[in-house]
């Protein structure tokens, strides 16, 4: 069984924590901006979500990288880029359908590598809307099904609401 | 041949690059047991040609621009002949035959012969000194000989010639970029692009010649010498000719395999034989947005048509549309160009803004319909990703959505993905 991140909007308070504490765990700085994390704000609706790589079965990233420089971790379950291969060339970002795949200043491609098996922004998560838990194997296709579904189901929550 | 033998499929791909590799990769995924025999021209294991520039610019060393490990073939159980030519496919006979007189059966073929760099056809292009750039050993001697040329001229100004210009400048050489047409990128991208991307490129020092055809060229001392039309010439060191290129369809030319500028195939890649099959550079595939067979050049089209290819070889069932996208960091400026992105007419169909002085320039095109079907990402590309899948889906943005997002006032995440898709129901 693999673990995965899970997001839970309904608990999402767009704190924005999870991109300070990714930002700093990954360069050393509190700047949301290189945060593989990004929390997703619809005020109008308000609705909040944070997300982040959805660790996709095939992935999109891995197919296209012309430097072979993305790897899939099977233990953690996690796509990981190997910094010394990545040349910076951007395929990867118009690959990714999510844009959750970006080129840092260093021209380095970053991605959530679920810290190893210890995601640092499920320890920090004041409202618990950011999990690290086991799903079935199709993990890609179930993380995002899931994903869709919730987004549909927030909307038509707050139809109902008005 | 015994029963046995005859039972084990035999598939044979011609090219050893992106959609070779791709392919190969997705054969096994679902069959273990089949036969793979691999021909390549070139005598290595596979490399990018997408990191070609980077290696120029000392980037990355030669073992960097491998996109395999020496064991590959032995990993996914492949029988290589490289450095090995084919010369002739014979359908009908199921062979492929090779420079070297040895004949290769297969049950289904792949040709991935990818592409070659456009001539100029003119008088002295083979002087040395005079290089075009695709693979490994053109990078090889480029990198080679511009360790002592001062003065360089590219000619040339689409993607290549803008990434060998970037790979070679530096603060000790001069740089001269002639351009045929009156801007940059001109088969890609419409003037404002052009504008911000030329203002990015004189400031790295490099100078931009336009309307500028070369005449020919010839040797003068130890120098070349690219004369003009319009009577004028330049001297160099080194000359890097970035004009497009040519699929290599050669080898299926005498055959009954369909072929238009490139191999003609259907969204199973599969070319009018039901047996044979086309991907990358050389095959001319069906767009998604056009709904005719498109040539697109680049790795990323490579890959998806490889492992297309090479699922249906497997007795997969998978289909491809090309788009047309790419992505490029010319001195830190960053182009996405998607689908239709090079409709330039104001009158057009288009949402953008434009921000010379901040370097941004963000437009979306829209089709007769409404429909989302290209776009152009200068300087702010993060969302490029979600924009293409945007397009492919041809969505319907709203009005006011459409200027958020080229207002650089959104730059769309997941959850737009998501929203905006569900506002058109698949």
């Amino acid at each position: 069984m693999v673990k995965a991140l899970t997001f839970d909007p309904k608990k999402c308070v767009a704190c924005k924590t999870c991109e300070i504490v990714c930002s700093l765990v990954k360069t050393g700085r509190c700047n949301p901006s290189q945060s593989r994390m990004d929390v997703v704000t619809f005020d109008e609706e308000g609705f909040y979500s944070p997300t982040a790589c959805f660790q996709c079965k095939e992935a999109w990233c891995v197919k296209v990288c012309p430097a072979s420089a993305i790897h899939i971790d099977e233990e953690i379950g996690a796509r990981v880029v190997d910094e010394a291969k990545c040349v910076g060339c951007r395929m990867c970002t118009i690959a990714c359908p999510f844009g959750n795949i970006f080129v840092s200043p260093e021209g380095k491609a970053k991605k959530c590598d679920l810290c190893d098996g210890d995601p640092n922004c499920v320890k920090f998560c004041p409202t618990q809307a950011i999990k690290y838990e086991s799903v079935d194997s199709s993990i890609g296709n179930k993380k995002y099904r899931t994903f869709k579904e919730v987004m549909l189901a927030s909307q038509s929550d707050s139809e109902s609401e008005l | 041949m015994n029963q046995l033998s005859k039972q084990k499929k035999v598939n044979v791909i011609i090219g050893n690059s992106a959609a070779g590799v791709s392919a190969i990769k997705a054969i096994r995924k679902y069959d273990s047991q089949c036969s793979i025999i691999l021909i390549s021209k070139e005598d290595c294991i596979a490399y990018s040609p997408v990191l070609t520039t980077y290696y120029i610019a000392q980037q990355i060393d030669k073992s960097g621009m491998f996109i395999v490990n020496d064991s590959f073939f032995k990993d996914y159980n492949v029988t290589p002949y490289l450095g090995t030519k084919a010369v002739e496919v014979d359908p009908d006979a199921g062979l492929v035959k090779l420079e070297n007189g040895k004949n290769i059966e297969f049950d289904n073929l792949l040709i991935a012969t990818g592409s070659s760099p456009k001539r100029l056809g003119l008088e002295g292009e083979d002087l040395p000194g005079i290089y075009t750039l695709k693979s490994m050993s053109d990078a090889e001697r480029i990198l080679k000989h511009s360790a002592h040329a001062k003065d360089i001229v590219v000619i040339g100004g689409g993607l290549i010639s803008l990434q060998a210009t970037k790979a070679l400048n530096r603060a000790d050489r001069n740089l001269t970029m002639l351009i045929s047409s009156n801007q940059l990128l001109s088969r890609n991208v419409d003037e404002k692009c052009s504008s911000l991307l030329e203002d990015t490129i004189k400031r790295a020092g490099v100078s931009i010649l336009y309307k500028k055809n070369v005449k020919g060229f010839c040797r003068k001392g130890n120098r070349l010498m690219v004369g003009l039309d319009s009577d004028e010439s330049l001297d160099a060191d080194m000359i890097v000719i970035g004009k497009g290129v040519n699929p290599n369809i050669d080898l299926v030319q005498n055959s009954q395999i369909a072929t238009n500028r490139g191999i003609v195939v259907d969204e199973s890649m599969r070319t009018n034989l039901p047996n044979i099959y086309a991907a990358g550079d050389v095959a001319e595939g069906p767009n998604i947005l056009s709904g005719k067979n498109a040539i697109v050049a680049n790795w990323i089209n490579a890959c998806e048509q490889g492992i297309t290819a090479g699922t249906n070889m497997a007795g997969g069932s998978l289909t491809y549309h090309n788009l047309g996208e790419n992505v490029t960091n010319i001195f830190g400026l960053i182009i996405a160009v998607l689908g239709n992105s090079k409709s330039a007419d104001e009158t057009d169909n288009n949402s953008s803004n434009f921000d010379f002085n901040k370097g941004i320039y963000r437009k979306l095109h829209f089709n007769e319909k409404d429909e989302l079907d290209g776009a152009i990402l200068v300087g702010q590309a993060l969302d490029a990703g979600i924009i293409s899948s945007l397009i492919r889906k041809r969505v319907k943005v709203p009005t006011v959505l459409r200027e958020q997002i080229v207002c650089n006032a959104k730059i769309l995440s997941a959850w737009d993905y998501i929203r905006i898709s569900s506002y058109e129901p698949q």
